[in-house]
């Protein structure tokens, strides 16, 4: 009989505990703010918010609610519109919201938010809805403002002849475009120890707009053959007397073909004996000229 | 013969055989002496050290873990095995105000991660590899975006490498990663039953409770409101029926009338999570149901809205 007792017990208990495990899958926002204080008129910012569910079992519904001044609403755009869909098994869903600051504005401060909600999951008696806020703190001045980092420097594999090349990634933080005004590029020996050149660049750097991230490619014009091997680089940016950011890591150098085709080659080899090769081009020009007019002449 | 003559081809014997007693010589030591080198041991280096492959900011997954990466290139002139295969590796991701130093000491989830190499790109005799590790980062990681407790600090890296020898160097990655605040919630429940209740009654000191958990890394409220409130076919009970406080209540006497306008519940903060032990707190629940209201099943929708604090 004690048996039965504790058995019936221990099923209650099951129950209880399954009944209690039913949860709702979380939701949340990452980040919950977009923080754009140093808007000037005319600025276009984006920042990309994440909506976070953990159990993405389902296309989960979600309605974007603004609660922002009348003035600035037609400023926001949200790339995925007020009513959309997070598709079933994406646990970080991106939503772009974008500010266009008119030309035409008046300074000032501008706060609201953002709702997300989603559809309830559940059908009952009071079911419930999980929602994230967005909160807006917008603020449109007069000044300027530098803000801008440099996440990669990366010196490129290339082939045996090219010029160095380094990736570099650029964020533009502040609402003034940026640039880098100059760079060095020391090339070392296999071992780190050697220096086998040594090239400063001065100019040829792109503008990074405000606000926007963008990588790009920097090329260091070398007077001597690099040949096939593994190099070390030291590179570094500044921007006026100031060290941006560096880099001192390996490199390969492959054989030429490994990295582009011929064609490529030949517009390589144009690009770096410019003088020479439109020399052997014209003479080339002028050779099919002469055998195409002899041969009319015939 | 004349003497000069003989004098000549003497000293040329002489020459011949000084140059041949040399070169035997030569051969004897050549036959002997053996050369010899000591290879010394050079330092590995760890440099291009990327946390997330660069990208900022870190996005983290709610009440879970998300994968972040770290690669570095690491050499060592004896051969990139004397640290893969005969030295070791470790790898700190860490809140850059923590310090490295503080990371190595001591680990822990909330700002600091230590782990080894998992893959690289060592063979033969080669001397360079590209390495990688994943951490598994967890949801209540100390964010550093600008709205929190962290502004203008990052998510960074220091690879220390160890060859055979004891030979050591370290490298960091550079102070550009952001890790973002999230702001999330995860409820105990889908629904809210109150069970049957008569026409011009109410639910007394009797609560219906629904859990709220912080499954984010920030702190947290919520804004609670009823959209739609509770209807049956074309029968409706007022959305402000509905009360809740955050903590229990008798019907009448205490409590907040729910809205179709999103609410903060005041006094309603659920501090940041630290470890994966539960941090929540409950919102308790009450109904009326007017006098005249017709028989049948109500039901509605109450919208809990995670809120940054």
């Amino acid at each position: 009989m004690k048996f039965k007792v504790s058995s019936l017990l221990l099923a209650l208990g099951l129950i209880f505990a399954f009944q209690t495990k039913i949860a709702e899958a979380a939701f949340g926002i990452s980040p919950p703010f977009l923080n754009a204080t140093y808007l000037v008129k005319g600025a276009e910012y984006t920042q990309t918010v994440y909506l976070i569910q953990d159990q993405p079992t389902s296309d989960l519904g979600i309605k974007a609610n603004l609660e922002i001044p009348e003035k600035i609403k037609p400023w926001i755009v949200i790339d995925q519109g007020p009513e959309f869909i997070i598709p079933q098994g994406i646990k970080q869903f991106p939503v772009k919201i974008t500010i266009k600051v008119p030309n035409d504005t008046e300074l000032g401060i501008y706060n609201g938010n953002i709702s997300f909600t989603t559809k309830p999951s559940q059908t009952g008696q009071v079911t419930i809805a999980l929602g994230a806020q967005l909160i807006l703190n917008l603020r449109v001045g007069d000044e300027i403002y530098e803000n801008f980092n440099v996440p990669i420097i990366k010196p490129l594999d290339i082939e045996e002849g090219w010029n160095p090349k380094v990736l570099v990634r650029l964020n533009n933080l502040g609402n003034v475009p940026e640039a880098f005004t100059g760079a060095t590029y020391e090339l070392l020996d296999k071992y780190g120890s050697v220096r086998l050149a040594y090239i400063q660049k001065t100019n040829g750097f792109p503008e990074v707009p405000a606000f926007k991230e963008e990588e790009f490619v920097v090329e260091f014009p070398i007077d001597f053959y690099v040949g096939v091997g593994q190099y070390w680089a030291n590179v570094a940016f500044y921007k006026g007397d100031t060290l941006i950011a560096s880099q001192k890591t390996v490199f390969n150098v492959l054989k030429a073909g490994t990295l582009n085709g011929p064609v490529a080659r030949l517009l390589n080899y144009i690009k770096r004996h410019e003088v020479y090769a439109y020399g052997i081009l014209a003479l080339v020009v002028l050779l099919l000229i002469f055998i195409f007019k002899k041969r009319r002449r015939k | 013969m004349k003497k000069e003559t003989r004098k000549l081809i003497g000293n040329i014997a002489i020459g011949v055989f000084l140059v041949g007693a040399a070169l035997i010589f030569n051969q004897i030591l050549a036959a002997t002496v053996t050369s010899s080198v000591l290879v010394g041991n050079s330092a590995p280096t760890a440099s291009a050290v990327l946390v997330n492959g660069g990208v900022s900011p870190i996005t983290l997954n709610a009440n879970g873990t998300t994968t972040v990466t770290v690669g570095a290139t690491v050499t060592d002139n004896n051969g990139c095995s004397d640290v893969f295969t005969s030295g070791t590796s470790t790898v700190y991701l860490y809140r850059s105000g923590f310090t490295s130093s503080s990371c190595i000491s001591a680990q822990n989830p909330v700002n600091c991660y230590k782990q080894s190499f998992q893959t690289n790109s060592c063979t033969g005799t080669s001397t360079t590899a590209v390495a990688t590790t994943t951490f598994n980062i967890q949801y209540f990681s100390q964010a550093t975006d600008a709205s929190s407790s962290f502004p203008g600090q990052f998510w960074i890296a220091t690879v220390i490498v160890q060859d055979g020898s004891i030979a050591t160097s370290s490298a960091d990655s550079p102070s550009t990663v952001v890790l973002n605040t999230l702001t999330a919630i995860s409820l105990a429940t889908t629904t809210i039953n109150y069970g049957t209740i008569s026409a011009n009654t109410n639910t007394g000191a009797t609560n219906q409770q629904v859990l709220v958990e912080n499954v984010g890394n920030s702190s947290s409220t919520i804004q609670l409101s009823a959209n739609p409130t509770l209807t049956s076919g074309a029968n409706i009970i007022a959305t402000s029926s509905q009360v809740y406080a955050s903590s229990s209540f008798t019907y009448g006497a205490g409590g907040i009338a729910l809205s179709g306008t999103p609410t903060t519940v005041p006094g309603f903060a659920i501090t940041a999570p630290t470890s994966t032990a539960t941090s929540s707190k409950t919102t308790f629940w009450g109904l009326a149901v007017p006098g005249g209201t017709a028989t049948g099943t109500y039901s509605g929708t109450n919208v809990f809205t995670a809120l940054f604090q």
